[in-house]
């Protein structure tokens, strides 16, 4: 396509938006010689069509509105719900490496503890930001969280090849591996509990609440086994990676479960 | 070149917006007023989303209302002082996918119903006859949805963003592939 013809497009978003903006000199020279852009700067500019709204309309719900009409609270800000999801994912973690005694810190080289750490709070933190975007109708959105998702998995998966040893010290490494990633997700359960008590008043969209609520399950899980499980060899490690995923997943299935139900 | 006359739904926007925000503000305090004139002052933007879906005047209508409840129960949602057409407009856009999902439901069931009477339900995204609207049928759902909503309400494409969940670079994205299929109709159509 013609450079010329990707330029006008700021002037035909102000024109479809209805706003007076001045054309420049080449601008206005493209429109004499393009004839598509002239007839498409010409489409733009009518007004949108449709009939009328009813008069009583706007009265008749502005009288329904009024009978239920009482003060609210507003949601905290942004930045207040953003941390308050962090805390909870933290807080919720805990009681899961208590139970496990802590055993993956002694087990873990420095680069071990600190690369994935680093990760898991830039994934923790972007988690957070698009489930507390989520709460907050026409908020801005940063990134999708479905790409965090896969972002976040790929960014596990690697720092397990990597960081990790693939010499498999136990003979049953799929048994262990599935066993680990059951507890992991177990044990990070309840704090989905607390993520929904946290976004109960602003559900808008279950879908997307839902599955960003189990990557935050995930999340905690994969907190759980990286400070509470002793096996350190990258086929493990691997099994860890996957639960952020698997949290995604079973959010995804709980938010169309409820679709179908309401559906019903 | 004349320049662009500015649109109804802009006007009704931009001259409103900071109006907009304290009428909001006024409305989660509990102001019967300010939700009045928050009613009166979005219901027509509003009503012509709507209308672009296609159906009936009274299926619209019905839209609106069951669009204003749902904005009543999440009016504790708003930021102040945040932008308030694209928190309204993002309320409004999930209360169209909502009925969107029922209308093809109740479709799918109806199906042999349909078939015997010889009866073909309006579809939900039917376009208005009108010429904008006509080219704009032509596109996909979602590069026709940031054009209607840029055009209906006057909003920007960062404020088109934030109505529809997305980013900023996804929604100038869709709209330049909406301009460069309509520009290859309005292209094809004056070569005639």
């Amino acid at each position: 396509m013609n450079p010329e013809c990707v330029r006008m497009e700021t002037w035909f978003h102000d024109r479809c938006r209805g706003v007076q903006s001045e054309l420049d000199p080449a601008g206005r020279l493209h429109l004499e010689i393009c004839l598509p852009c002239r007839r498409l700067w010409e489409s733009l500019a009518q007004p949108p069509d449709s009939a009328p709204l009813p008069g009583p309309l706007s009265e008749a719900i502005a009288a329904r509105l009024a009978g239920s009409l009482a003060p609210v609270r507003p949601l905290p800000a942004p930045a207040v719900r953003t941390v308050s999801i962090l805390l909870v994912l933290a807080v919720a973690a805990l009681p899961g490496v208590n139970f496990l005694n802590y055993a993956g810190i002694p087990a873990l080289t420095f680069g071990q503890l600190v690369l994935p750490t680093v990760w898991l709070i830039a994934v923790a933190v972007g988690a957070a930001l698009c489930l507390s975007a989520q709460m907050e109708p026409g908020s801005r959105r940063l990134f999708p969280t479905a790409g965090l998702i896969w972002i976040a998995t790929a960014g596990f998966v690697v720092g397990s090849v990597l960081l990790f040893r693939w010499t498999a010290d136990d003979p049953h490494p799929w048994v262990r591996g599935s066993v680990c990633t059951l507890y992991g997700v177990g044990l990070a359960m309840p704090s989905s509990l607390a993520f929904w008590l946290l976004v109960r008043r602003a559900v808008f969209s279950p879908l997307s609440i839902a599955v960003s609520i189990g990557f935050l399950v995930g999340l905690t899980g994969f907190t759980v086994l990286l400070y509470g499980c002793q096996y350190t060899d990258a086929f493990h490690q691997l099994w860890h990676a996957a639960i952020p995923l698997i949290g995604g997943g079973l959010g995804y299935l709980v938010g169309a479960g409820a679709l179908v139900l309401d559906r019903l | 070149m004349e320049d662009a006359a500015p649109g109804p739904g802009a006007s009704e926007a931009r001259i409103q917006d900071e109006a907009l925000i304290s009428m909001m503000a006024s409305y989660q305090r509990g102001d019967r007023q300010a939700a009045g004139a928050l009613v009166e002052a979005l219901s027509p933007m509003l009503y012509r989303f709507f209308c672009w879906s296609g159906g009936s005047s009274a299926d619209n209508e019905d839209l609106l209302q069951d669009c204003w409840l749902r904005i009543h129960r999440a009016r504790h949602s708003y930021r102040f002082p945040s932008p308030v057409l694209p928190w309204v407009f993002a309320i409004a856009r999930n209360t169209r996918i909502d009925a969107l999902r029922r209308y093809r439901r109740r479709q799918a069931r109806e199906v042999d119903l349909d078939s015997h009477s010889g009866q073909i339900a309006a579809p939900m995204n039917a376009a208005p006859d009108s010429d904008l609207a006509g080219l704009l049928a032509g596109l996909p759902e979602s590069q026709r949805e940031v054009l209607w909503m840029m055009k209906v309400s006057g909003m920007s494409i960062e404020e088109v963003a934030r109505a529809t969940s997305s980013t900023v670079g996804s929604v100038k994205q869709k709209a330049h592939r909406a301009y460069e299929k309509l520009r290859l109709v309005l292209g094809a159509r004056s070569g005639r």
